[in-house]
């Protein structure tokens, strides 16, 4: 008798790798029990396949559906899931995607994939009460410098090699122009998602550093010295009013001297 | 008029539906007369918007929670991390039920997103009845199993389907989830008698039953016969709810849910499609009570 672990193992091969022969002597049913295994087969890969369209329908239409189902039947082969949620199932995506053959004629596709799988994170994300910059003016300035923020939870930096921002929003606003360039060209880009909605805003590195540098816990002193270092010319002052409005901020975390 | 067995004179019942993504909003801007909903929480846990309106429900109808990747039968163990992701959800959405599958879909941290089979072998039936109590403890909570739609049985099977899930019952103090497409799928499948495997399942234990539709395709291995195939993806099938019929005459009046995953049907073809069941709910109360006046 096999043990439940050894059968299990036979029937992870089939249902991944449509290899039968080893759970072909365990199982009944039927006359022919190998085809009825055939069904969990072809579920797993038609489940998968399902998500993984569902999760990159922006990079469906840059590449077009016949080249993103092929680049999916072959990752799901090769990376079955390590996580039961579904909808986190996927973000290897983008670089698989970028190895295939087929992909060598997209240099941008691995950049606009991972925009792509944190548009679609960060899309359903649940926000706070933002903090204006009016709610700031009370605090004393060297209290704030020394306070840690908190940023909503739908925003996320990314640091692109191509421009594929402007791409995006060209899926998004369903506009397709007679030509479109792009050229190789390293972009900062905030993503800002909550309930739905969908804001990219492109970022220099000064501001992408002081934002992410808020991001990771950072205090707005320590975030400012970031920045400078990126750009000496950057104004903290105006890049916080910038955060502010852009309803970005949350939470903020004065020291308990500061308290005091 | 005189009603016996239990007591209780048969009841008008109503079904609740599997809720949905594309009904979320739906549901909350419309209030739909449904008596209770259920919901995969592996749906929700990397949705906190989805999230928010679940919350918004639960705080307005009863809701049920129905895991399909807690994988109980997995000979690699529970996945603890994954438990208490499902767990902080739980404890929010406050379930009036909460049910799994008697299946597998990890294998050595690989998740395989489907509901696998299982032999049933003392072994299984050890290692079922040992992740049961885990999750019962981990969840406080009575976990309803669901009985499998089968397409393959295992040469080493020791026990039928209804003594495993009935020693289960016994080892665990667990309840069954009794999907009655499933067994009418499964009999159709594997050739056992539908009305024979629910007289052989504990009556008292079934605190829920689930109806869902299914495909038929043939066979291919064995010209002229159809393969049933579990899609959740159409309607309840005619067979299905005479059978409910008597799934109800056996188990009195359950709460009972229409499921659909694919394919999903727009909210209000869901309701109509759940109120299907009062009727054929009525009259399997009929035919419990034995009218002795």
């Amino acid at each position: 008798m096999s043990t439940l672990s050894d059968v299990q193992h036979r029937i992870r091969e089939a249902v991944v790798r449509g290899d039968f022969a080893s759970a072909s002597p365990v199982l009944i049913g039927g006359r022919d029990p190998i085809s009825r295994l055939a069904v969990h087969h072809r579920h797993f890969h038609a489940s998968l396949l399902d998500a993984i369209r569902t999760r990159f329908p922006a990079t469906a239409w840059l590449i077009g559906d016949m080249a993103l189902t092929a680049g999916a039947q072959r990752f799901i082969a090769a990376h079955p899931p390590r996580v039961v949620c579904i909808a986190e199932f996927g973000s290897a995506f983008p670089a698989f995607l970028a190895q295939e053959p087929s992909s060598s004629e997209v240099p941008y596709l691995e950049s606009f994939a991972t925009l792509e799988w944190h548009v679609g994170r960060v899309s359903v994300a649940v926000g706070s009460p933002a903090i204006g910059i009016t709610d700031l003016t009370a605090i004393d300035p060297q209290a704030l410098m020394s306070a840690a923020v908190v940023l909503q939870p739908g925003v996320i930096y990314l640091t692109l090699e191509w421009p594929v921002d402007e791409l995006m929003r060209l899926y998004l606003s369903t506009q397709a122009p007679p030509a479109f360039q792009i050229h190789a060209n390293t972009v900062e880009v905030e993503v800002f998602g909550v309930r739905g909605e969908l804001k990219l805003t492109r970022l220099s590195a000064a501001a992408a550093t002081f934002r992410s540098q808020l991001q990771s816990g950072a205090t707005l002193s320590a975030a400012s010295e970031a920045a400078m270092d990126c750009d000496a010319a950057f104004d903290p002052g105006r890049a916080l009013v910038e955060v502010c409005d852009s309803g970005a901020l949350c939470g903020l975390s004065l020291s308990t001297a500061d308290v005091d | 008029m005189i009603w016996t067995k239990t007591g209780r004179q048969p009841q008008d019942v109503g079904a609740g539906i599997g809720l949905r993504l594309p009904h979320l909003a739906e549901v909350l801007d419309t209030k739909p007369d449904v008596p209770f909903f259920e919901v995969h929480p592996e749906t929700f846990l990397a949705n906190p918007h989805a999230t928010e309106l679940l919350l918004a429900i639960a705080d307005r109808y009863p809701v049920s929670v129905h895991t399909v990747g807690v994988s109980i039968g997995s000979a690699s163990g529970l996945d603890r991390a994954h438990m208490a992701r499902v767990k902080r959800l739980v404890d929010l959405v406050n379930p009036v039920l909460f049910s799994g599958h008697v299946a597998w879909s990890t294998h050595a941290g690989d998740y395989l997103n489907d509901l696998l089979p299982l032999p049933y072998t003392e072994e299984s039936l050890t290692l079922l009845a040992r992740h049961i109590t885990q999750v019962q403890d981990a969840f406080e909570r009575r976990y309803l199993l669901e009985n499998p739609s089968s397409y393959l049985g295992f040469a080493d099977s020791t026990m039928t389907e209804p003594e495993f899930l009935s020693a289960l019952v016994e080892r665990t103090g667990c309840r069954l989830l009794c999907d009655v497409s499933n067994v009418y799928l499964s009999a159709h499948n594997m050739g056992f008698d539908a009305e024979a495997y629910l007289d052989a399942l504990p009556g008292e234990a079934v605190a829920e039953l689930h109806l869902g539709g299914f495909e038929a395709e043939a066979d291919e291995r064995t010209p002229g016969t159809t393969l049933l195939v579990d899609t959740h993806g159409t309607r309840v099938a005619d067979g299905v709810w005479q059978l409910y019929e008597y799934a109800v005459s056996r188990f009195g009046p359950v709460p009972t849910l229409i499921e659909r995953d694919n394919d999903i049907p727009d909210l209000g073809t869901l309701i109509a499609e759940s109120q299907l069941a009062r009727p054929h709910a009525s009259r399997g109360l009929a035919k419990q009570y034995v009218h002795t006046q």
